[in-house]
């Protein structure tokens, strides 16, 4: 088990987590198979950590960030928050548990309900955890919108009323409103204009400093998610590759794939762009309903073609295993990959710019 | 990989525009592109929503120009308005002039458009899926565009179908052709998208936002393939992207749009190591980057930009800039020369003019 304040009870905890969704079909709507969104993943996040969580579409990221907060089941495995097993929860402590767990969803658009206020989005949690009435619910409204940033005077609007950053901010108000210790934050900047996100970003970064909170933060976005996290998780196919403190598993990722994400993730410097050696991957991602045998991405993995195609990459599937104290990679080879420079960008301090 | 031939074309229309086509054998002195003030607004109840204003650019032959710009800039419908595909109405292109390898688009009669459309700009949208009919297949499509367009026979434009498919990298491309588009990935749609946009081998491809809707890996590999195609048939791209990350790498040249306006442009690494105008500044700083050393806050761009309907005569920027004064909020700047190591760098911004306050 990979845990890197093992001094310090973990706030959130996954041990051996798998979530699978049945494929059925035919009239008989008879169960034919699984999609493995997530297939067998351990880690913890230490109180007031962010972990990022990184990696391709289809790849369980948002799937595991809503089995931690039980708004998916386990299929198997477990989940703890304060050392308690999520799954054992009555309703009622279940519904307890809540308020210390909240999620801040991709689509800003979607996951407000038009027909209410802003005022009524943001009193709702509130309401239903019995945590204020009357003046006191309505005075906690306007803090909580003056501490996204947003004007107090906007209770009575409606969500159309506002941008996207804004929308964002509203349910960012919404999670905090029941005073929650762990946000997942799934995909929370991806559906917004550049010149936003950095705007949410910050905010999400001040919040956790001022309210201690723990992230669990989930992006596509490596830049994004490497200026956010202390750790950073990687998956692929439904399992973690490689997980370890941010500035190692960016400066000397020691799986394959890693190394691949971070090659393709175009950089604003021409004159970095036409220096740096890209690994192009070959193919899609394979169907989680059928993960390849052995290493899940053997099939696409510039390392194991470098190798000469090793017998133990397509037999034996590799376990997370620690390639430097709490850095660790689930590759046969993790001690190759971390000796090439395939990319990795090298980072200059600050742009000086006007 | 094998180049298509090109057949003559067959209808009258073809014929006179191949002629016009003939006359101007010496290109070498004339870009492919030049755009001049061209202004396309929406007409809403409301008023005329100045989507598109007054904006300027060049394409040299075989060159990639990078449209850069947040959701709302204008750089879609500068796009459209290039191949007269604005919708209209409530769209309509107001003014200007799009001189397409020696030809003003603008005047073209809607039959002229569509063969020159069909022949010489290639489209590739952001999502394949609503671009591509999901009720014929694949080969059908990209043939269908080769039989009208170049007159092939319907054995000729399976062959081509099948030559292409394989230039974008679909591995058995003569089993796929009887394949329909869900039948694809993402990447592999939007590889298809790419085939029909190059099925007549035209000058000039317009690919609008082309990743957006795919994993970085699958970027990676369309945009390899995309380099690789406008250097082997010298094809012009205009790329449409708000990640500037993508044009730094693909560009030879960048125009930064805001608000309806172009408000700089250059060759790429005077935009880049250079900007003159804040908002290209703002822009690359509000985001976090690979190349550079996290830690601390993102600079942010605070604010939302203007209303385009009948917007004011300040900068457009202005309400938004840490570096304005008096002036930008009085009168709107041109865009104007900067002195750069590279050709062309302009931009509108009094404060970078010569005597200006920013640095």
């Amino acid at each position: 088990m990979i845990d890197p304040r093992m001094d310090e009870a973990p706030l959130v905890e996954a041990e051996g987590l798998k979530v699978h969704f049945p494929i059925v079909s035919g009239i008989l709507q008879r169960r034919t198979g699984s999609i493995r969104a997530v297939d067998g993943v351990t880690f913890a996040i230490a109180r007031k950590e962010t972990l990022g969580l990184v990696g391709e579409s289809g790849c369980g990221k948002s799937t595991l960030g809503r089995a931690l907060i039980r708004l998916r089941d386990a299929t198997d495995g477990h989940v703890r928050f304060e050392g308690r097993e999520l799954a054992d929860l009555s309703g009622r402590e279940l519904r307890r548990m809540r308020r210390r767990m909240q999620i801040i969803f991709q689509d800003p658009f979607g996951s407000l309900d038009p027909r209410m206020t802003v005022g009524a989005i943001v009193a709702e949690p509130i309401e239903t955890h019995r945590l204020a009435r009357g003046r006191a619910k309505e005075e906690r409204v306007r803090e909580l919108l003056t501490l996204v940033g947003l004007d107090p005077a906007f209770t009575s609007r409606y969500p159309h009323e506002f941008s996207g950053g804004q929308r964002q901010r509203i349910g960012v108000a919404r999670a905090l409103a029941v005073e929650p210790g762990f946000i997942v934050c799934d995909e929370p900047i991806s559906a917004l204009d550049i010149s936003i996100q950095g705007q949410i970003l910050n905010l999400l970064m001040d919040l956790r400093e001022r309210l201690g909170l723990t992230y669990l933060f989930i992006s596509h976005d490596l830049a994004a998610v490497r200026h956010i996290s202390d750790r950073v998780g990687v998956m692929y196919l439904g399992r973690i590759v490689e997980i370890g403190p941010s500035s190692a598993a960016y400066t000397s990722p020691a799986h394959p794939y890693t190394r691949a994400l971070l090659s393709a993730v175009p950089v604003p410097d021409p004159a970095v762009e036409r220096r740096r050696r890209r690994v192009i991957l070959v193919g899609d991602v394979p169907s989680p309903a059928d993960p390849p045998q052995g290493c899940r991405f053997h099939t696409r993995c510039w390392l194991y073609e470098r190798l000469g195609r090793p017998e133990d990459c397509r037999s034996v599937e590799p376990e997370l295993r620690s390639v430097n104290g709490d850095h660790a990679a689930a590759c046969h080879y993790a001690e190759r990959a971390m000796h090439s420079d395939l990319g990795v960008v090298e980072t200059a301090l600050e742009a000086e710019r006007p | 990989m094998t180049r298509p031939e090109l057949v003559e074309i067959s209808t009258r229309e073809g014929a006179r525009l191949a002629a016009q086509l003939a006359d101007d054998a010496d290109r070498h002195d004339r870009r492919l592109l030049h755009v001049q003030d061209l202004s396309t607004y929406f007409f809403t109840p409301g008023g005329a929503v100045h989507a598109v204003d007054e904006v300027s650019f060049d394409l040299d032959y075989g060159e990639t120009l990078g449209l850069v710009g947040e959701s709302g800039s204008g750089k879609t419908v500068t796009a459209l308005s290039i191949a007269r595909l604005v919708a209209e109405p409530p769209g309509r292109i107001v003014s200007g002039e799009v001189i397409f390898d020696g030809i003003d688009l603008l005047r073209l009669s809607r039959e002229e458009m569509r063969l020159v459309r069909g022949r010489k700009i290639g489209f590739v949208f952001q999502d394949p899926m609503t671009s591509l009919n999901p009720t014929l297949t694949v080969g059908r499509q990209i043939g269908e565009s080769a039989r009208t367009h170049l007159g092939l026979s319907r054995a000729a434009a399976a062959r081509h179908a099948a030559d292409l498919l394989g230039t974008v990298g679909i591995p058995r491309a003569r089993d796929r052709l009887g394949d329909y588009p869900h039948q694809f990935s993402g990447g592999m749609r939007q590889r298809v998208m790419i085939a029909i946009a190059l099925a007549c081998q035209p000058m000039l491809l317009i690919a609008d936002e082309p990743t957006t809707a795919l994993d970085v890996t699958i970027q990676a590999q369309i945009m390899e393939l995309l380099r690789s195609l406008s250097r082997e048939f010298r094809t012009a791209v205009i790329l449409i992207t708000h990640d500037l990350g993508l044009a730094a790498g693909m560009c030879q040249r960048v125009s930064v749009m805001y608000a309806g306006r172009i408000v700089e442009s250059g060759v790429v690494d005077d935009i880049f190591e250079r900007p003159r105008m804040p908002y290209t500044a703002a822009l690359l700083d509000s985001r976090a980057r690979l190349d550079i050393e996290p830690g601390g806050r993102l600079r942010t761009i605070e604010g939302l930009p203007p209303d385009l309907l009948d917007p004011a005569a300040e900068c457009r920027f202005a309400p938004r800039c840490p570096h304005r004064r008096g002036i930008c909020l009085e009168r709107e700047p041109d865009m104007t020369p900067r002195p750069s190591a590279g050709d062309g760098h302009t931009a509108r911004c009094w404060g970078t003019e010569p005597g200006g306050w920013i640095p």
